[in-house]
């Protein structure tokens, strides 16, 4: 995530909100959208860091089907403009 | 002094010199007009509001005479786009509210926000409320206050299209309603008299406690169904005139908003088992 966006997550009913100042949108998440937000705004990382992260949120053990989600989220929320992947 | 306590001569003296200064909730409106329809609706729907020609700030200049901003109305539709003027000034320039599309009455100490686009029989619904008892913030927008997330009311006359003026009428044979405008490009417009209760604390702010999102369908059964307040907050959003206008305040004001309500969706059918739903809400929450 870029550093200079202000990031707002909350949570009502297990569904979470985003707001990213600048640029103002708002965006309604799912958990693990949420949770993979809240791992990226302790740093850039790779996906397998991101993933270690996830899992110590969710309490569960880091394996290929939680990567690939975590893979595939990023993609998802790249596609909405929330965070940008850097290829190195 | 109150519109009811002046002289029909001298409210349309007022009118015609764009004196007659209303104060509607937060806002003074100084309106003038010389348009015989205007000045009975005025006389009607107003009489409990609170006038003072001699205040020297008005929020609003509204003058219905010469068509202008708008494209010429009939001269029977004047009364009509007069409310609908008053409308206009808030939802344009009133942005140090956020301005939610909502129906907003309160019980209690508790406000209830009914969102909802045209057709969806949120005014119907908010005028049967109305007529029983719920006190009225507003028909048409929630001015939500960025300072603490309460709702300040701006109690006007509710606006009412076609078969819901003859709802009404059989819902509350004592409504009292102003000048009705046929053929307006909603249809059959009318609007209905604000209690005099409501009028009285147009200055009195309450505490937001159900977001309920009405839905008028013929034959469905009356239904309050629990709804998922993240996903209302982003139905609020879109129903917001200046939410993406405030920014991060925008945000704020609408996520307390959410903190201390619960989200539901109602469907009715029958008013009168809607109004008897809304009676039956509670909360466990303190709105004071």
């Amino acid at each position: 995530m870029t550093p200079r966006i202000k990031v707002d997550l909350r949570c009502w009913d297990e569904e979470y909100v985003l707001f990213l100042d600048p640029p103002g949108d708002t965006h309604l998440l799912d958990p693990f959208s949420a949770h993979l937000i809240t791992a990226l705004q302790k740093g850039e990382a790779p996906v397998a860091s991101l993933a270690e992260r996830v899992a110590g949120t969710l309490d569960t053990w880091v394996d290929d089907e939680l990567v690939h989600h975590v893979e595939g989220t990023l993609l998802s929320l790249r596609s909405h403009g929330i965070v940008e992947i850097a290829h190195r | 002094m109150k519109v009811s306590e002046v002289a029909e001569q001298q409210l349309r003296r007022y009118l015609r010199h764009g004196s007659l200064q209303l104060a509607l909730g937060p806002f003074v409106y100084r309106v003038r007009s010389s348009i015989p329809e205007v000045a009975r609706g005025i006389q009607l729907l107003y009489a409990d509001y609170p006038i003072d020609p001699e205040l020297a700030f008005s929020d609003f200049h509204v003058t219905l005479d010469t068509p202008r901003a708008f494209k010429p109305f009939p001269l029977d539709q004047a009364y009509a786009l007069f409310e609908w003027g008053l409308n206009w000034c808030v939802s344009t320039y009133a942005n140090h509210y956020l301005k939610i599309h909502a129906a907003v009455v309160e019980r209690g100490g508790c406000a209830a926000i009914l969102p909802a686009p045209p057709g969806s029989g949120k005014s119907t619904l908010c005028a049967g409320l109305v007529s029983r008892g719920w006190r009225l913030l507003s028909d048409e927008l929630a001015l939500v206050s960025l300072t603490d997330a309460r709702i300040v009311p701006i109690p006007r006359p509710v606006s009412l299209k076609n078969e819901s003026l003859d709802v009404i009428r059989e819902f509350a044979p004592d409504a009292v309603f102003g000048p009705i405008s046929a053929d307006t490009h909603k249809g059959r417009v009318g609007h209905m008299k604000v209690p005099e209760a409501s009028v009285g604390r147009h200055s009195e702010p309450a505490r937001p406690a159900w977001i309920i999102f009405p839905q008028y369908k013929a034959g469905v059964p009356t239904a309050l169904t629990p709804y998922s307040r993240a996903r209302g907050f982003m139905r609020l959003a879109e129903n917001a005139f200046n939410y993406n206008l405030l920014g991060a305040r925008g945000f704020e004001a609408l996520a307390a908003v959410m903190d201390s309500c619960e989200c539901f969706e109602c469907t009715y059918s029958d008013l009168g088992e809607a109004v008897a739903l809304f009676d039956s809400l509670e909360t466990s929450r303190t709105c004071s």
